[in-house]
């Protein structure tokens, strides 16, 4: 099977648990989990990955870790191509200029960025997870010492951002938005409805 | 499959109390306010006026002061719905003041079932879930109106002030007030006020190109609702059956932690200072980060900065998630006989350049 092919029958795969299809396309799908032994394949690492993005972990088998551990480096190696994502949009902010090196860095998804979704790779994630949206990677910690100076060029108007899909999780940013959130009241025109704020807010990880 | 994290959510921006004036400002004379009526009367006449008030300016500090002035005698309940590009969330509030005391209690109705009570400055959140409560007192809900009154205020500065019509909200007439930032370094506002109470019944908080960010606004809202503070007192300290934790929170300075921020970012005055204990997600620990936070009036900014760990901050950027950016980045010093390493967190409501200005501006005091 070519490389197409399967990334075809994942993709079906991965729109017939979305419950996308419908007709001879549900049918088909079906049948390439039932017969195909790629497609049950395909089913069960969509399974996976479900689990993660759930629970943040697989709570499968061996094999499962295996697997989780090949996807994330995956994720981690793939260029940053900036291609539509899947299904809804990204945000809306701005980035902080075009001269920023965007390269990823190798070891992306470790417990504090743990899931990087990108389109093509997990079309189930993209409609599940809600997350950060990462605008701009600078780079990797020590890799980039140049990072600050970049930054430092791009402090002119910043241009509507092209709608980077690259999804985060992150609870340990979670934790630092819910203390920044205690201090929503420290505006005039968020009081007391800062706190209202705070109260509802309930952060991607919990 | 289902959406499987709809938590996010934002903000409720119900609250207080805005009737529009357009008579000089007073803001550093809360005496020299004119009374509520006067502000309605005044604001009335302007929607009447519906043109020429459509072409005037506000003085800004003299709308907030009344928007916070008039919260504290409304009682309403409500349902409130949160919207950004990539989220909608709803909760159920009710509020209560009696001029003195004010009480709110919310429930979130999309996500994780949760109870937020506030008494004044003291909160309480029940996680239903977990059968866990968190008790804290919020140091920055006593801030205002002082910090309008302030003679330092420059939220006038930084923002300009304009009616912008006469819209319906949840069925309420409501006057729309736009709050334009003067640079790039803030996101301007639209908030939609009930004209009789001036009520704030819809938020918006639009980029720096007037796009809208995100959204609060009342789908249904009863005023003068017969909410009642005993009966939320008692639901407030009912935490029978919950495991009470209050945060680890010690005042600070960033001096004093060895910080300054050497380039200010226009408009944005320090505002507080904790180390605090920062909980992490279920099994991954705890740990004490120094939070420095800065408001322009506004919109607000916090500082994060713990000790630089390579297995856990590994990617340095920029996300966003609604209305609120953050930005990490290592700091280092080689300047010791030991060389240090800090990770840096800038999170606030504002675009990614204020947060990039931040971040550089700051600096290990020598």
């Amino acid at each position: 099977m070519t490389n197409v092919e399967e990334l075809k029958n994942r993709v079906q795969v991965s729109d017939l648990m979305d419950g996308r299809l419908r007709a001879s396309a549900f049918a088909d799908a079906v049948n390439l989990v039932a017969d195909s032994a790629d497609g049950r394949a395909a089913w069960h690492a969509n399974h996976v990955i479900g689990d993660v993005l759930r629970f943040g972990d697989a709570a499968g088998s061996r094999a499962d870790i295996e697997f989780v551990d090949r996807f994330r480096l995956r994720l981690a190696q793939m260029p940053e191509t900036g291609q539509a994502a899947v299904g809804w949009s990204g945000a809306n902010a701005a980035s902080v200029g075009s001269g920023l090196d965007q390269k990823r860095s190798a070891s992306a998804n470790d417990s504090s960025f743990r899931w990087k979704i990108l389109s093509g790779v997990a079309s189930i994630a993209a409609v599940v997870a809600i997350g950060w949206s990462a605008l701009v990677n600078v780079g990797s910690p020590g890799a980039t010492p140049g990072a600050a100076a970049q930054l430092a060029q791009s402090g002119g108007a910043a241009p509507a951002a092209p709608e980077t899909q690259v999804m985060i999780r992150d609870p340990h940013l979670d934790a630092l938005l819910a203390a920044h959130k205690q201090f929503g009241g420290t505006s005039a025109l968020q009081m007391p409805a800062g706190f209202l704020r705070n109260a509802t807010f309930e952060s991607p990880s919990r | 499959m289902t959406v499987l994290k709809f938590s996010l959510l934002q903000a409720l921006g119900a609250v207080m109390a805005a009737a529009c004036s357009f008579s000089p400002a007073h803001a550093k004379d809360q005496s020299a306010l004119p009374s509520p009526a006067a502000a309605v009367a005044a604001a009335g006449a302007a929607a009447l006026d519906g043109k020429g008030a459509a072409e005037r300016s506000i003085n800004i500090a003299d709308w907030l002061m009344r928007m916070h002035e008039a919260s504290r005698k409304r009682a309403y309940a409500g349902t409130f719905v949160v919207s950004s590009a990539n989220y909608m969330s709803s909760a159920r509030i009710w509020h209560i003041c009696d001029g003195e005391q004010q009480m709110e209690r919310v429930e979130t109705l999309t996500g994780a079932p949760r109870s937020t009570f506030r008494r004044n400055d003291e909160v309480i959140t029940f996680n239903v879930d977990s059968k866990t409560a968190v008790a804290e007192k919020r140091e920055s809900l006593r801030l205002f109106p002082n910090m309008l009154l302030a003679s330092d205020s420059s939220i006038a500065q930084f923002y300009a002030a304009k009616h912008a019509g006469v819209e319906r909200v949840a069925g309420i007439d409501s006057e729309v007030v736009q709050l334009v930032a003067k640079d790039n370094l803030r996101f301007g506002y639209r908030v939609w006020s009930e004209k009789k109470t001036g009520l704030v019944v819809k938020l918006q908080t639009l980029d720096t190109d007037g796009r809208v960010l995100e959204q609060a606004a009342f789908s249904e809202l009863q005023l003068d609702a017969p909410v009642s503070m005993s009966k939320l007192t008692q639901m407030m300290s009912n935490v029978e059956g919950y495991k009470v934790t209050r945060p680890d929170l010690v005042k600070t300075t960033a001096l004093a932690e060895g910080w300054v921020l050497k380039v200010p970012v226009a408009g944005f005055k320090p505002m507080n200072c904790f180390k605090r204990v920062v909980n992490q997600a279920e099994g991954a620990g705890a740990e004490s980060a120094m939070q420095w936070i800065f408001s322009d009036g506004l919109a607000s900014v916090s500082l994060f900065v713990e000790g630089f760990d390579r297995q856990r901050h590994v990617q340095e950027g920029l996300m966003s998630l609604g209305a609120t950016k953050s930005l990490t980045r290592k700091l280092s010093d080689k300047s010791g006989d030991k060389p240090a390493e800090w990770w840096l967190t800038v999170v606030g409501e504002v675009p990614a350049q204020t947060l990039t200005s931040f971040s550089l501006g700051l600096e290990r005091k020598r």
